[in-house]
Parts: C-alpha cells; sequence; structure tokens
C-alpha cells in the first residue's frame, strides 16, 4: 500500500503564530487516482496545498512523493520532480502568448542543466509540442493571443495545459472550477477525466460539491485544519462529521433520517 | 567625419552598450535597477586602475574587468532575490551611492581627483581616436546587440521573461527565481563594465561623479524611451537621449526638465517605450506587413 501511492503526507502541520492552519493531516493519493480535498472556507486546503507544491514549508511532518521525501525543497525542484500544478487566482504569464506560455513550461529540463539554457527555445519541435498539449485542452486557436486577452475560462486551461507540458505524474488542481460557467465546467470536467485516463494523479481542491463528489475517486475533509473524514465520495457524503462540518449541528435529526 | 558628431557618436554607442546590459535586468528579467551607473563606474575604474597602475593593455584588461563587474553584479543581484519592485529600485540608488563614495573617497582610486592619464586602446600599434575608436565602439556594440538578441532566443532568457510576469508561476514550471535573476544581474553588469573600459580609455580622465545616481537615472530613461525589453529600444533610447541635449545645447540648464517632459510623455502615450508592444513603430509595422488588410 505504502509503496503504491504518489503523495503521502504523513502528520503534517503548518502554524501561522499561534494559527493551527493545519494540524497533523495524513493522507494518501495513489497513482491514477482523483483525490479531491474539499472542506469549508479556511479548512487548510490550500495551505495543505502549499506545502506540497513546495510554497510553504510544514512545521511538522512529512511529505512524500513517490517515496521521496520533498517537504521544504524549494518550488522548481519540486516542479521538475514531476508535480505540476495550478493556482485558485489564475497566474498565467501575461505578456507572453498562449503558446509562449507552454513553450516555458517545455524548458522545465533545460531550466535544471548547467549550460544547456542557452540553447535555442523558439525551435519547430517546442512548438509543434506546445500546439499539441493546446490543442489537447480546446486552446489552439488561441495559440498566438497573449495571455492577458484571454478570458477566465481559458486561462484555467491554459494553466493546465501548462502543468501538463511538464509531463506531470501529479497534478495539483486549486480550484480550477471556480467563477465558470456550467458549459464551461462539463468540458472541464470531460478534459480532468482524460488526463486521469493519461495516467496522471490529480488531487483536486474544489469548492463545487457536485464537481468534486463526481470527479474524485475518494475524498479527503478538512475542517479547522484537522482530517475529519475521508473516503470514497458516497461515504464522505453521509458522514455526519461531514454535514456538521457544513451545515452545523442543528441539521443532523433531518438529515440522519 | 566632423570630431564633435563622432564624439557624440561614441558616447551613444557606449551609452547603447551599457543600456543593453540595463535592459536584459530590467527589461528582461523584470529586476528595477535605478543603480547601473555604479558598474559602468566599477568597470572604468577597473579598466583606469589596470592600465595606469598594473600597465595592461585594454585588450588584456578587457576579460579581467568583464570578469570583475560580473562578480560585483553577482553579490549586487543578491539583494533582488530578497526584495522587490519599489524596494529593489531603493536598495539599488543606495548600492550606486555607496560605490560612488567609494571611489569618491578611497586614495587608491584617485579620491575626489579621479584617475587621469589613462593611455589610448591600441590595436596593433595603432593608437584608436576619433573615428577609428568610434569603429572599435559599434563593434562592441554590435556585439552586445548579438548577446541581448540570442538572450531572447535561449531558454534561459525565455525563465527571465516568466521571471518578470510572475515569480512564483514561474517557480512551478522549475525556473529558479535564484539562478536567473543572478544570471541576468551578472550579463547586465558585465555589459556594462565593458561600456565602461571603453568609457575609461576614451576620456583619458575619470572621476567618481561621472558614475553618479543622475546617470542611473539617465539610462533608465533612455531604456524606458527607447523600449523595455526590446533588443533595439537601447539604441534608440541612447541615440534619443544623446542627440537631443545637443540640439537643445542653449538650454543646457534645463535638460533634466527635458528629460522628465519626455519620460512623462513616453509613459503616457507609449508606455512600452517607441519600441515596444504597443508602440507606434510596431503597430505601423504590423499595419504595413499586413498589407492594407482589414484586422480580423
Amino acid at each position: 500500500m505504502k509503496n503504491n501511492s504518489l503523495l503521502r503526507l504523513e502528520n503534517v502541520s503548518k502554524q501561522f503564530g499561534g494559527l493551527h492552519a493545519v494540524e497533523d493531516v495524513s493522507f494518501s493519493l495513489n497513482e491514477k487516482e482523483i483525490l479531491g480535498l474539499i472542506g469549508p472556507n479556511g479548512a487548510g486546503k490550500t495551505t495543505c496545498f502549499n506545502m506540497i507544491s513546495g510554497a510553504l514549508k510544514p512545521t511538522a511532518g512529512k511529505v512524500f512523493f513517490k517515496g521521496i521525501r520533498i517537504d521544504g525543497l524549494p518550488i522548481h525542484e519540486i516542479a521538475s520532480m514531476g508535480i505540476g500544478r495550478t493556482f485558485q487566482i489564475v497566474r498565467p504569464f501575461y505578456s507572453l502568448t498562449a503558446l509562449e506560455n507552454i513553450q516555458a513550461a517545455l524548458g522545465i529540463e533545460k531550466y535544471q542543466s548547467k549550460f544547456q539554457f542557452w540553447q535555442k527555445w523558439d525551435s519547430q519541435n517546442t512548438k509543434k509540442v506546445a500546439l499539441e498539449i493546446l490543442e489537447k485542452v480546446g486552446l489552439a486557436d488561441f495559440a498566438h493571443y497573449k495571455a492577458g486577452l484571454l478570458p477566465l475560462g481559458n486561462l484555467r486551461r491554459l494553466e493546465i495545459a501548462r502543468a501538463l507540458a511538464l509531463k506531470p505524474e501529479l497534478l495539483l488542481l486549486d480550484e480550477s472550477f471556480s467563477g465558470l460557467r456550467q458549459e464551461e465546467t462539463n468540458k472541464l470536467s470531460e478534459l480532468i477525466l482524460q488526463i486521469k485516463e493519461s495516467g496522471v494523479g490529480i488531487l483536486l481542491i474544489e469548492h463545487n460539491m457536485r464537481v468534486a463528489m463526481g470527479l474524485s475517486d475518494r475524498m479527503v475533509v478538512l475542517d479547522h485544519g484537522k482530517l475529519i473524514a475521508s473516503g470514497t465520495p458516497e461515504k464522505v457524503k453521509n458522514d455526519p462529521n461531514v454535514i456538521e462540518a457544513y451545515l452545523g449541528k442543528g441539521e443532523k435529526k433531518y438529515v440522519a433520517s | 567625419m566632423d570630431s564633435y558628431i563622432i564624439t557624440i557618436g561614441i558616447f551613444i554607442a557606449i551609452n547603447s552598450i551599457v543600456v543593453s546590459g540595463l535592459n536584459i535586468i530590467v527589461g528582461y528579467a523584470g529586476q528595477i535597477s535605478l543603480g547601473h551607473a555604479a558598474f559602468f563606474g566599477i568597470g572604468a575604474y577597473t579598466a583606469a586602475i589596470l592600465a595606469t597602475k598594473a600597465g595592461l593593455s585594454f585588450w588584456i584588461s578587457l576579460p579581467i574587468v568583464i570578469i570583475i563587474t560580473g562578480i560585483i553584479g553577482l553579490l549586487m543581484g543578491l539583494p533582488s532575490l530578497r526584495v522587490r519592485e519599489d524596494f529593489l529600485a531603493i536598495t539599488t540608488i543606495g548600492i550606486n551611492f555607496i560605490v560612488e563614495a567609494f571611489f569618491m573617497y578611497v586614495p587608491f582610486f584617485g579620491g575626489a581627483l579621479g584617475i587621469g592619464g589613462i593611455p589610448r586602446i591600441e590595436f596593433f600599434g595603432t593608437p584608436l581616436h576619433g573615428f577609428t575608436f568610434l569603429l572599435l565602439c559599434l563593434v562592441f556594440l554590435v556585439i552586445a546587440l548579438f548577446i541581448s538578441w540570442w538572450f531572447t532566443k535561449a531558454w534561459c532568457g525565455l525563465a527571465c521573461f516568466t521571471l518578470r510576469d510572475d515569480e512564483i508561476a514561474a517557480s512551478t514550471i522549475g525556473v529558479s527565481p535564484v539562478k536567473f535573476k543572478l544570471l541576468a544581474f551578472v550579463m547586465g553588469t558585465a555589459m556594462a563594465g565593458i561600456g565602461g573600459a571603453l568609457y575609461a580609455h576614451y576620456m583619458r580622465f575619470i572621476s567618481a561623479s561621472d558614475f553618479g545616481f543622475p546617470v542611473s537615472v539617465m539610462m533608465l530613461s533612455m531604456l524606458v524611451v527607447g523600449g523595455m525589453g526590446t533588443v533595439w529600444g537601447p539604441i534608440l533610447g541612447a541615440a534619443i537621449l544623446g542627440i537631443l541635449p545637443e540640439v537643445f545645447r542653449p538650454l543646457i540648464d534645463y535638460r533634466m526638465l527635458l528629460y522628465a517632459t519626455l519620460l512623462l510623455l513616453v509613459i503616457r502615450l507609449q508606455p512600452g517605450g517607441i519600441l515596444g508592444d504597443n508602440g507606434f513603430v510596431k503597430s505601423r509595422l504590423k499595419a504595413f506587413s499586413r498589407g492594407g488588410k482589414n484586422e480580423k
């Protein structure tokens, strides 16, 4: 079991001064699995996420990726190990075109090298690969638009495409569905399932319950920094702790019936 | 050719080289620097000392100048890893004042008297001056332009562009902010060093005030006017701000006012610089290349 897991958090905690944002959280994500990470506002989802991607260092506990300890490593090293991520508030490279955004991500190995970063980036080959990735997410028509000109739905796809260009084994999606229209949501769900089929493990932070339940193979629920439930969406949905966290105690007798 | 025009040409060429270096730091990597004249000065002083005290020729001292300014540029790039935007601007201003004071008050650097008697550059025994010196400057300018152009085509340049747009997002695609910011600083300051060495050997006398804060401001103005992040912007900027004061020589007392007005006009009307993305040169070129066809 342990050897199979792509990502494993062991008793991870994060304190900001006196505030326990995340307390003693452990969970794991298997290969080719979508794990939904949910919880009410302020539950510590994004903090968890940032500790995996390297933006924050846990105050205690360990994070393993493919059995290698990654907590505390700089972001760019974690990225080059095969973890791609998107942002809740999109962060494309605004002054570059959509195509260049993807090409930039294709350079991941060159950036780590000693001298190869002097090579030319704008080759026919990178252009072709980048276009293929854009096609996969349905943005090929916008390849030569500056990222700053694209609407939000497309930017979210662009971020996913940029993360895919890293050829990740693990994809971290931070609320990729927020602010999207219904048809955009449907298209994005399809895309995420396709990505999973291609053999990538996905950690999904999501506020939209319907989407999260529909997509996830398993879910973990955080509340006030603590892990309160985990398991299949069905199980989590009926867990009294989860219902309490979202709806409060007073509703218990109606829901339980 | 008229030696007056040659002199202006030489200053424009040297400034173009130095501003190309600034462009790599500010335009490509997005790290604002208001202390670039310090590195211009470090290059000039290194060349001057190597020539007057060690008696080395320009050609032997040039690699040493490049290495020394590059290393000091690396050290001065370190603050950029911790502070950004306005705070980085203020820090670089501080660096400029410290370096200037160093040249001014350390006797080894000639103190307030500066360093004089710097020999001319010799090329196979012939001393270069006037037109031949201009040619030499142009050769170095071509090299600087080539490096600047290659940088936009190489992965390291692309890495710098992503850092300029969003440092955190850049890290998530594997770009190390430390590595590429420092690379930009080293390259940019080394180019300033080359410009400084040429300046020292042309003027044959240098003093600390040649490399003060106003010079840094002028260099940044040249970059902003010409177009940040473009390969040719530094040359256009250096040419405009090099020629205008000569044209308006009767108004010499108001030179700063002229710079300020020009800078404000550019920021208001051509925010990306004259050669920048939304500048009128590019939009004219686009309209021309479309051949009058309507936009989609």
